[in-house]
C-alpha cells in the first residue's frame, strides 16, 4: 500500500521563516506510520527543499498571483505523478487561491482542512470591529480614518496613546492627535487609505496556535509567551503557559468564529482590568508550531486527521513551561539538487 | 542527419526568487482565435494594431447581468454607460438587448438621440450640463440627475420659463465603507444634504422628485458597498415619501462593478478576485427588498453598469516591432499598440498573450508601446516565450474605456472591428488618416503663403 | 579557456568565477558547449546551421546577439593575464 501522502507549502526558512518545515516535522512526529511528504516550494532556493528528513519530493509551484487555474493545473500534474491525500497550505497569501480550487481538489481526492472564505475576510484590519459588533469577540476599539479632519475628534472617543496602522502593514504609536496626523500622512502616502486608529492597550501579549473543528469546537490550542524576539518582533523563543482566563477567551473566540482549521491568534491581556483582547487572527500555523508537539498537542497532525475525516478528541490545555529556542544553521547543499529544481522544477529525494 | 527545430539561442540568469518562473509549473498560454476567428487572419485583413469586439460576449455578459438582477428583483432596467464605449455599433447592441442610455454630457446625449433613443430612455448624469442641454433634456423627458444646488436652481428656472413641472432626480454620495469616497458628485447623504435637496426641490413647486441616483466609484471589489448604497438610497426614498407624501419611481445604483481585469497592485488575477455579478446583485436587491417598500411603491432598480459588461468583449491585436535588451539585462519588446490606444494600461495588468508559442524559455519581459515617450509601457513585466518581429499578440480585456479615452497622440487611431454572433467580421470604425485630424485646422493665409522648402 | 563554466546537458550553467547560475535553451546550450570545447566564435554560425533548421541570415544575427549577451553577462569574459 502506498503511504499516506501529504503536501505542505511554505518551505522558505529564512530569518522570518514560513511554517512549512515545522509543520512537516510535526507531521513526521505525529504519524504512526511513515508518510510521504511532498514539499510545494515557490523558489529553488527555499532552504526547506534541501533539508534531510523533511520533504521526500519537492515541486516548484507557480506564485498565487498567477491565479487559481494555473495552481490547479500544477497540482493535478503532481497528483498524477505522486497521488496526494492532503494538502496543508501554510501561507496567508496563497490561501484565497487554494480556497478557490477546494472543490476541484476534492474531486481529485485531495483534501484540505482550512478556514472558510468568510472567515478569511474577518481578518481585514479595517473590518476588525465587526468581530466585536457581530460576534461579540473583544477587540481594541478602533476607527478607520479616511481624512485628516477626523483626527481632532479622536480625543472624544480614545484615550491616548493610540496605535496608528496601515491597512496591511505598518503600525506606530501616537501620544497626541498631532502625532496621529503625522503617522496618518506617512501611512497614507505609503499604503493608501484607510488608516486605522486603534486604542493602545497596556498589558501582556500572548501568541496562540489553535485548531478549530469548524463547528464551534476547539480541537486544541497552545498559548505561549514570547521570550526572544527578532528585530521584526517575531518570536525566536517562547514558553507555553496555562492561564484559565486566557484559555476561556480562546475557546470562546474559536467557538464564536466557528473557526475551521489552523490559526495563530495574537491576544492582549490588559494590565489594569485583566480583560483579553484579540489583536490579530492569522489563518494558518505560526512558524513556531513545533512547540505544540513539544507540549504534547500535535496540532498539525490533528489537522491532517481532520482533513482525512477522522475524529479528533478535543485536547486538554497543555502543561506550562515547555520552552522553545530557535536556531539557524548552515547546511551544505548539492548543486545538482539546485539544478534539478531550476531546470525541471522538481526534486525527488526518495529515489536516490 | 536531420536537423533540430530551431529556436533563438537564449541564456537567462537566475536572480533571487525569479528562477522559479522557469519551472515546469508555469502554464504557457496563447490565444490564437477570438470567437473562432483566427487572430492572424484578422490582422492580415485589417492590419495592426486592431481593436476587436465580440458581439457574442457583449450579449452574453449583458444577459448574465440582467438575469442576475431580474431573478432577484421585479423591476430592473439597465442603461448603457456611453462613456465606457460609445461606438455606435456597440451602443446599438446594448439598446437591442433592452438597455437605455446613460450619458454624462450633451455630446453623449446627442449620440444617444441620433441612435433613436427617446429622451425618456436617457439618464443624464454629470456635474456640468450646459443650460441649453439641460433645457432640451428636461423638455424631452430625460431622466435628469441633478448634481448640485446651482443645477437644481437652473432646472427650476427652466421649468418656470417653460411653464412646466418637471420630474428630476438627484445624485447622492455617501459613505459605503470604501475608498476613495466619490463625494465630489451629488448631494451628501450622511450629513443630510441629500434629504434637504429632495425636500427643497418639492417646495419650489416646479420640480418633483422622480428618482435617486448614486455611483459610488468604479472597479469596486466589495459587493457590500452596494448593499450599503442601496439601503441608504432606500432609506432616503422612504423619508422623502413620509415628508412629502410622494413615492419615487426609481433607485439607480450607478455602475462600478469590477470587470475581470486586474489592477497593477492586485495580487491575484481579476478572473479570480473580481466578485461574480451575482454577488453584486444579491447585495443590491436584498437591501432593496429589506427596505420594506409597499408592494405598489417598489421603485424600479436602475443600473448603469459599464466596464463589467464590456471589458472582456474587447481585444487589442498587435504585433512585435522589435526585441531589445535593456542596459540592466532585462528583456524588452516593442509592439505597435501603446498607451495612446490602451489607456487602461496605466491602471490594469492586461493579459498579453502570444498567438503562437514556438517553445523556448519564458522570460520576464517589459512590453513597450510604439510611442517615443518614456511612459509608453503596456506591461512592466510579463513572462513571454521568445517572439519574432511581426509575431502577433492579443491584449485583453480592453473593451472598457479604451476606445473612448484613446488619445490622438503621435499615431493615428486604428480600425475597430466587430465579430458578429454568426462569425461575420465587420468594420465598425475606420482607421484615422492625417486628414481626419487636419481637416478641422485652419492656417492663416499669411502663414500658408510660404512653403517649408523656400 | 572557460574552466570556470559548468554546463549541463539540459542547459543549466554554473559560472564558478561569479557564482551565478543560468538556464539556457537548446540552441544556447549548443553554442556555449561549442565555445567551451574550443570552437572559435567565427565558426559558430556554420555549426548552428549544420545542427539546426535555420537560415544563414537568422543564424548570423542570433549568434552575434548571443555572443554579445554572453559577454554582457561576463560568462565569456577573459581572465586578465
Ligand atoms: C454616473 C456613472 N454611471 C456609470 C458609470 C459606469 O461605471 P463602470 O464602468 O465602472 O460600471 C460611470 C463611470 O464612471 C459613471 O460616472
Amino acid at each position: 500500500m502506498r503511504p499516506l501522502t501529504i503536501a505542505v507549502t511554505g518551505l522558505n526558512a529564512t530569518d522570518n521563516p514560513a511554517p512549512g518545515v515545522p509543520v512537516i516535522r510535526s507531521i513526521r512526529a505525529g504519524s504512526p506510520e511513515p508518510c510521504r511528504i511532498i514539499g510545494l516550494a515557490y523558489d529553488p532556493l527555499d532552504p526547506g527543499n534541501y533539508m534531510e528528513g523533511i520533504a521526500d519530493d519537492i515541486y516548484l509551484m507557480p506564485y498565487p498571483s498567477q491565479g487559481a487555474q494555473v495552481l490547479l493545473e500544477r497540482i493535478a500534474h503532481i497528483h498524477g505523478q505522486t497521488p496526494i491525500d492532503v494538502i496543508l497550505p501554510t501561507l496567508d497569501s496563497e490561501l484565497p487561491t487554494y480556497l478557490k480550487i477546494q472543490g476541484d481538489l476534492r474531486d481529485l481526492g485531495v483534501r484540505m482542512f482550512v478556514p472558510h472564505e468568510s472567515q478569511l475576510r474577518l481578518r481585514s484590519k479595517a473590518k476588525f470591529n465587526e468581530l466585536k459588533d457581530n460576534l461579540g469577540i473583544e477587540v481594541p476599539k478602533s476607527i478607520t480614518l479616511t481624512e485628516s479632519s477626523q483626527i481632532p475628534k479622536l480625543d472624544d472617543d480614545f484615550r491616548f496613546p493610540v496605535m496608528v496602522k496601515g491597512q496591511f502593514y505598518d503600525a506606530y504609536i501616537a501620544y497626541s492627535p498631532m502625532e496621529v496626523e503625522g503617522h496618518f500622512q506617512r501611512i497614507r502616502s505609503k499604503w493608501g487609505l484607510p488608516v486605522i486608529v486603534q486604542q493602545f492597550i497596556t498589558g501582556e501579549e500572548y501568541d496562540v496556535v489553535a485548531v478549530g473543528d469548524g463547528r464551534g469546537g476547539l480541537v486544541g490550542a497552545v498559548p505561549m509567551r514570547k521570550m526572544q524576539l527578532t528585530d521584526k518582533g517575531k518570536a525566536w523563543g517562547g514558553i507555553t503557559i496555562n492561564d484559565p482566563g486566557l484559555n476561556r477567551f480562546i475557546e470562546d473566540a474559536m467557538s464564536k468564529l466557528a473557526w475551521q482549521g489552523p490559526c495563530e491568534l495574537e491576544i492582549m491581556r490588559e494590565q489594569t482590568t485583566g480583560k483579553h483582547y484579540m489583536l490579530e487572527i492569522n489563518p494558518r500555523f505560526p512558524a513556531w508550531v513545533f512547540l505544540s508537539v513539544g507540549a504534547g498537542r500535535n496540532l498539525p497532525w490533528a489537522t491532517v486527521e481532520l482533513a482525512l475525516g477522522r475524529d479528533v478528541a478535543p485536547m486538554e490545555p497543555a502543561a506550562p513551561g515547555v520552552l522553545f529556542l530557535r536556531h539557524s544553521f548552515d547546511q551544505i547543499c548539492t548543486l545538482a539538487d539546485y539544478e534539478a529544481l531550476t531546470t525541471a522544477g522538481e526534486l525527488h529525494r526518495t529515489n536516490k | 542527419m536531420t536537423k533540430q527545430a530551431y529556436e533563438k539561442p537564449t541564456i537567462i540568469k537566475h536572480t533571487g526568487g525569479l528562477a522559479n518562473k522557469f519551472g515546469r509549473g508555469i502554464s504557457r498560454r496563447t490565444l490564437s482565435r477570438i470567437d473562432g476567428i483566427p487572430v492572424t487572419s484578422l490582422i492580415e485583413e485589417h492590419g495592426s494594431p486592431l481593436f476587436v469586439f465580440s458581439e457574442h460576449r457583449i450579449r452574453q455578459r449583458y444577459r448574465e447581468a440582467y438575469r442576475a438582477f431580474s431573478l432577484r428583483y421585479p423591476k430592473v432596467q439597465f442603461s448603457w454607460s456611453y462613456k465606457t464605449n460609445y461606438l455606435d455599433a456597440i451602443c446599438r447592441i446594448y439598446h437591442d438587448e433592452g438597455s437605455w442610455a446613460e450619458v454624462v454630457s450633451e455630446m453623449e446625449y446627442e449620440m444617444a438621440r441620433r441612435l433613436g433613443i427617446p429622451g425618456d430612455k436617457i439618464l443624464f448624469n454629470g456635474p456640468y450640463k450646459p443650460k441649453p442641454a439641460l433645457a432640451r433634456a428636461l423638455d424631452e423627458g430625460a431622466k435628469v440627475h441633478l448634481d448640485h444646488y446651482e443645477e437644481l436652481y437652473q432646472a427650476e428656472q427652466i421649468a418656470k420659463e417653460h411653464g412646466k413641472k418637471y420630474p428630476v432626480s438627484i445624485r447622492v454620495n455617501m459613505d459605503t465603507g470604501i475608498h476613495p469616497r466619490w463625494d465630489r458628485f451629488g448631494f451628501n447623504y450622511d450629513n443630510g444634504e441629500a434629504l434637504d435637496a429632495a425636500l427643497r426641490l418639492h417646495t419650489g413647486g416646479h420640480l418633483y422628485l422622480d428618482g435617486l441616483h448614486c455611483h459610488i466609484g468604479t472597479f469596486i471589489l466589495e459587493p457590500d458597498a452596494y448593499r450599503q448604497a442601496a439601503s441608504k438610497l432606500a432609506a432616503l426614498a422612504k423619508e422623502v415619501r413620509n415628508k412629502t407624501g410622494m413615492p419615487i419611481s426609481y433607485i439607480d445604483v450607478g455602475g462600478g462593478f469590477a470587470s475581470r481585469s486586474t489592477l497593477h497592485e492586485q495580487y491575484a488575477p481579476g478572473t479570480d478576485s473580481s466578485p461574480p455579478i451575482d454577488d453584486y446583485a444579491e447585495a443590491v436587491t436584498s437591501a432593496l427588498l429589506e427596505a420594506g417598500f409597499g408592494a405598489d411603491e417598489m421603485p424600479t432598480l436602475m443600473l448603469e453598469t459599464g466596464r463589467a459588461l464590456i471589458d472582456d468583449a474587447g481585444f487589442m491585436l498587435t504585433r512585435v516591432v522589435g526585441n531589445k535588451r535593456l542596459a540592466d539585462g532585462r528583456r524588452a519588446m516593442v509592439i505597435d499598440a501603446g498607451v495612446n490606444v490602451l489607456f487602461t494600461s496605466f491602471w490594469y495588468r492586461h493579459d498579453v498573450l502570444p498567438v503562437i508559442d514556438r517553445g523556448g524559455m519564458l522570460e520576464e519581459t517589459v512590453v513597450y508601446g510604439p510611442l517615443c515617450m518614456n511612459i509608453d509601457i503596456v506591461r512592466p513585466s510579463v513572462h513571454l516565450p521568445p517572439l519574432e518581429v511581426d509575431d502577433a499578440l492579443v491584449i485583453r480585456p480592453v473593451g472598457a474605456y479604451n476606445v473612448t479615452q484613446w488619445m490622438q497622440f503621435i499615431r493615428l487611431r486604428p480600425k475597430v472591428v466587430l465579430i458578429g454572433t454568426e462569425g461575420q467580421v465587420d468594420l465598425i470604425r475606420e482607421a484615422e488618416t492625417v486628414d481626419t485630424i487636419k481637416h478641422l485646422e485652419k492656417t492663416p493665409p499669411r502663414l500658408s503663403a510660404r512653403s517649408a522648402d523656400e | 579557456m572557460y574552466e570556470n563554466l559548468a554546463l549541463s546537458e539540459n542547459g543549466f550553467l554554473f559560472d564558478g568565477r561569479t557564482g551565478a547560475t543560468y538556464s539556457l535553451n537548446k540552441s544556447g546550450t549548443f553554442l556555449l558547449k561549442q565555445l567551451i570545447e574550443g570552437a572559435r566564435p567565427e565558426a559558430l554560425k556554420e555549426k548552428l546551421i549544420e545542427s539546426f533548421d535555420v537560415d544563414e541570415a537568422t543564424a548570423a544575427r542570433d549568434v552575434e546577439q548571443f555572443l554579445f549577451r554572453l559577454k554582457d553577462l561576463r560568462v565569456t569574459e577573459e581572465d586578465e593575464a
